[in-house]
């Protein structure tokens, strides 16, 4: 007669069920992209019709366009 | 022994549990390593006034928020320390999950309080999930901020009873001025002056109940 063993959860799956996993897995993830003085550059794709807008955006505020991304992109993960 | 002094909730004094346990286990010659798993640091702090201020003994302590490091951290410290204790919580998080799965005895402080019984009801599902994936923990209520007087913690501790696979640890800490002050100054209050009798009375209690009787 075969019985069956209770079936084990993993201890590191529930380590990281916890919600504070998360935070953990961003940090742990390998960076991309190549580092341009203090700067990582990397690629980004976005719709044909945002790239005027953002530099339209740019330019009233007299900054770059890669200025003008990474600031609104700080100021969205702010509000998170 | 590996104790963990655990609470998903926070405000329960489970760092000045800690710490009086850390204190008072070295006080009786044990190598202890004292972890705090909370992103606060409070026992961090607290062993840091205690070192600034060059008390003896000194204390060996650690900072670990993240689960799966904590883990391996105690599994490499378990064979160089006598004793371990773990702070962690506050909230649930993957170093009190960690905790979970390493501790020999978890402690779970909690208040005479409705709230802090509700609050259980969490702590009981993660000791329940802990259970079904490892063998040998032990996990205590323990009422910690007890009242001087009234019927709160007699009904607090039979609220307690009626969750699976925790146990009500009769040794309850009084909610006293001393531990609060104690530390402050990163002290045990077996250590700190003048002396509350009472508080040094229930602390040795406790440690008697959790180390020797386990």
């Amino acid at each position: 007669m075969t019985i069956k063993k209770a079936v084990k959860t993993n201890q590191d799956q529930f380590i990281a069920a916890a919600p504070d996993a998360g935070a953990v897995g961003v940090k742990a993830m390998p960076a991309k992209g190549v580092m341009r003085g203090n700067k990582r550059q990397i690629t980004l794709t976005l719709s044909p019709d945002l790239l005027p807008q953002i530099d339209a955006a740019a330019i009233a505020l007299g900054i770059s366009r890669a200025a003008w991304v990474s600031m609104t992109i700080s100021q969205g993960l702010k509000k998170q | 022994m590996i104790v963990g002094v655990l609470n998903t909730k926070g405000g329960v004094g489970k760092s000045t549990l800690a710490l009086n346990l850390a204190v008072a286990r070295a006080l009786a010659g044990r190598d202890v390593w004292l972890i705090d798993g909370d992103r606060q640091a409070t026992a961090m702090q607290a062993v840091a006034q205690r070192a600034e201020s060059g008390v003896m003994p000194a204390l060996a302590v650690a900072h670990f928020t993240d689960g799966p490091l904590l883990r391996s951290q105690v599994q490499q410290g378990t064979s160089k320390y006598d004793d371990i204790i773990i702070d962690a919580g506050g909230r649930d998080s993957t170093a009190l999950r960690a905790a979970l799965m390493l501790a020999d005895v978890v402690l779970i402080p909690f208040q005479p309080r409705s709230v802090d019984i509700w609050a259980m009801g969490d702590m009981a599902e993660l000791v329940k999930e802990a259970h079904s994936m490892r063998d040998g923990l032990k996990a205590f209520a323990l009422l910690n901020g007890a009242d001087p007087r009234g019927s709160d913690n007699a009904e607090a501790a039979q609220a307690v009873a009626d969750f699976e696979h925790i146990q009500y640890l009769d040794a309850p800490i009084g909610r006293r001025k001393a531990l609060a002050d104690a530390m402050g100054d990163g002290l045990s209050v077996l250590e700190s002056k003048p002396k509350d009798e009472k508080a040094i009375n229930e602390i040795n209690m406790l440690v008697n109940l959790v180390f020797i009787l386990n």
